[in-house]
C-alpha cells in the first residue's frame, strides 16, 4: 500500500531484497557449501532460515518504536551520535566496496561466460551508464521496475528448475547424517552472509511505508529464501555430486548447460546469463542507493540525485582498482564480504536492539 | 590522453551539476559533490598511470595477514 508517492511499500523493499540476494546466491552458495558440507551442503539454508527469523522480529520490534526512521537514525539514537557515526562510517565503505563488488562480479561473468578477450570496461561502463540514467527517476522508479524484473527472474528460475530434473541423480544428495550437522552449520555462513541484505533495506526505512508488516513479508521472505537456496543448492548437486560443485567456477551455468528437452529445447545458458545481468542491475543500483542515503543522512542533504553522475565515476575507478582477476574476488567474498556481511547485517542490529533495552530506547 | 579524457569528463559533469545545485542553493551538496569529485580524479590518475599495479584486495588482505 503506498500512501506517499515518494515512499515505496514494504512489498517493494522485500521485493528488492529478493532480488539483491538472488544471483549472488547462485554465484556463491552452492561453491562455498559443498567446499564446507559436501552432500550435505542443501541443508546450510536451514540454519539461515532460522536465523533469518530473528533478524525480521529484531527489525520489527525496532521499528515499532522508530516508526518512519532510517537505519541511520535509530543507530545514532541508541548508540548516540558519535558511536552511531563511527559504525555508520564503515556501513558507507561497505556499501563502496560492495558496489564496485557487484560491479566486477557483473563485467567478469560476462566474460568468462560468454565474451572472453573482451575488454572488461566495454561491460562496465555501460552498464553505469544505464544504473546512473535510471537512479536519476528516483526510488519509487527502480523499485516498481524491480516489481517486474523479480517475478521474470523467478518464473526463468524454476521453469530452468523443471527442465533440470531429468539430468537429477537424488542419489547424490546423501548419505547426510547426524555427523553432517556441524558442517552444514558451517556452510551456512554463504547463505546467512546475503540474507543479512534484509538490514540494509532499512537504510532507506524512512522512505518505506507499512513497517508494521514486516513481520509478516519477513516470514514470507524467510520461506523464499530457504526454498530458492535450497532449489540452487539441489539443482548443483543432482547434476554433477558435490565434487564438480566444488572445483567449478560458474557451477549453475554448467548445469543449466546441461539441460536439453527432447534434444529439441537446448542452449538455455543464455536465458541464464539476460537474468543475472538484469539482478546485477538491481544489485548495483541497490548499493549506490544505499551508499549516497548514508551520505545524505551524514551531511543532512536535502536530494542526493546531483551527486549520483560524480559517484558512479568514482564506484568504476573503485571498481578497477579493486581486482585484477577472478581468483582475488572470489577470496574477497569468502574471507572478507561474508563476515562483514554478518557483522554489519545481523550482528550489529542485534546489539542495537540490547543497547536500546538497556537504555530503555526501544 | 586517457588523463585528459577523465579531468574532461568530470570537468563536465562537475559543471552541469554545480550549477544545477548554486541554482538551487544547494552548498552542502555542492561541496560533497567536489569531495567526490576529488575522490573520482585522484582514483582514476592513480589507475590510468599504474593500471598494472597490486589491486586494492592484494593491500586489503596483506593489513589483515591473509593469504591471497
Amino acid at each position: 500500500m503506498l500512501s506517499d508517492d515518494k515512499k515505496i511499500s514494504m512489498r517493494q523493499a522485500a521485493f528488492l531484497f529478493m532480488t539483491v540476494t538472488f544471483t549472488p546466491a547462485i554465484r556463491l552458495i552452492p561453491g562455498y557449501a559443498t567446499q564446507k558440507a559436501r552432500q550435505a551442503a542443501w541443508l546450510s539454508p536451514i540454519f539461515t532460515a532460522v536465523l533469518m527469523v530473528l533478524l525480521v522480529q529484531v527489525w520489527q520490534v525496532l521499528y515499532r518504536k522508530y516508526k518512519d526512521k532510517s537505519l541511520m537514525d535509530i543507530y545514532r539514537d541508541i548508540a548516540g551520535p558519535a558511536a552511531g557515526t563511527v559504525i555508520l562510517v564503515f556501513y558507507l565503505l561497505w556499501y563502496m566496496v560492495l558496489a564496485a563488488l557487484y560491479i566486477r562480479y557483473f563485467a567478469m561473468r560476462l566474460l568468462g561466460a560468454i565474451y572472453p578477450n573482451t575488454d572488461i570496461s566495454i561491460f562496465i561502463i555501460s552498464m553505469l551508464v544505464v544504473v546512473a540514467y535510471t537512479l536519476g527517476f528516483g526510488m519509487v522508479t527502480f523499485a516498481r521496475f524491480n516489481e517486474v524484473v523479480l517475478p521474470f527472474m523467478m518464473f526463468v528460475f524454476f521453469l530452468l528448475f523443471i527442465m533440470m530434473i531429468p539430468n537429477f541423480r537424488t542419489d547424490f544428495l546423501t548419505p547426510v547424517t547426524a555427523r553432517s550437522i556441524l558442517p552444514a552449520f558451517e556452510a551456512s555462513m554463504a547463505p546467512t552472509g546475503l540474507v543479512a541484505y534484509f538490514s540494509f533495506i532499512f537504510i532507506f526505512g524512512d522512505r518505506i511505508n507499512n513497517k508494521e508488516s514486516i513481520s509478516k513479508i519477513g516470514l514470507k521472505l524467510v520461506v523464499f529464501q530457504l526454498v530458492t537456496q535450497v532449489m540452487i543448492i539441489v539443482s548443483i548437486i543432482c547434476t554433477f555430486s558435490f565434487r564438480i560443485a566444488q572445483r567449478t567456477q560458474l557451477p549453475y551455468l554448467t548445469a543449466v548447460k546441461q539441460i536439453s528437452v527432447f534434444n529439441i529445447f537446448e542452449k538455455v545458458e543464455s536465458i541464464v546469463i539476460s537474468i543475472w545481468v538484469l539482478s546485477d542491475f538491481v544489485i548495483i543500483c541497490f548499493f549506490i542507493i544505499c551508499a549516497l542515503s548514508v551520505l545524505k543522512s551524514f551531511f543532512k542533504l536535502s536530494d542526493i540525485k546531483p551527486l549520483i553522475n560524480i559517484y558512479v565515476v568514482f564506484i568504476y575507478f573503485l571498481a578497477m582498482l579493486l581486482a585484477k582477476n577472478a581468483f582475488e574476488l572470489e577470496r574477497l567474498s569468502e574471507e572478507i564480504t561474508l563476515p562483514v556481511n554478518i557483522a554489519l547485517g545481523f550482528v550489529i542490529p542485534v546489539l542495537m536492539l540490547f543497547i536500546g533495552k538497556i537504555r530503555k530506547k526501544v | 590522453m586517457m588523463v585528459i579524457l577523465l579531468v574532461a569528463i568530470v570537468a563536465a559533469i562537475s559543471v552541469f551539476e554545480i550549477m544545477r545545485m548554486a541554482k538551487n542553493r544547494q552548498i552542502k551538496e555542492i561541496i560533497v559533490f567536489i569531495v567526490i569529485a576529488v575522490f573520482a580524479l585522484a582514483m582514476g590518475i592513480y589507475y590510468i598511470t599504474a593500471p598494472h599495479d597490486r589491486s586494492l584486495i592484494y593491500y586489503a588482505f596483506k593489513f589483515l595477514g591473509l593469504d591471497l
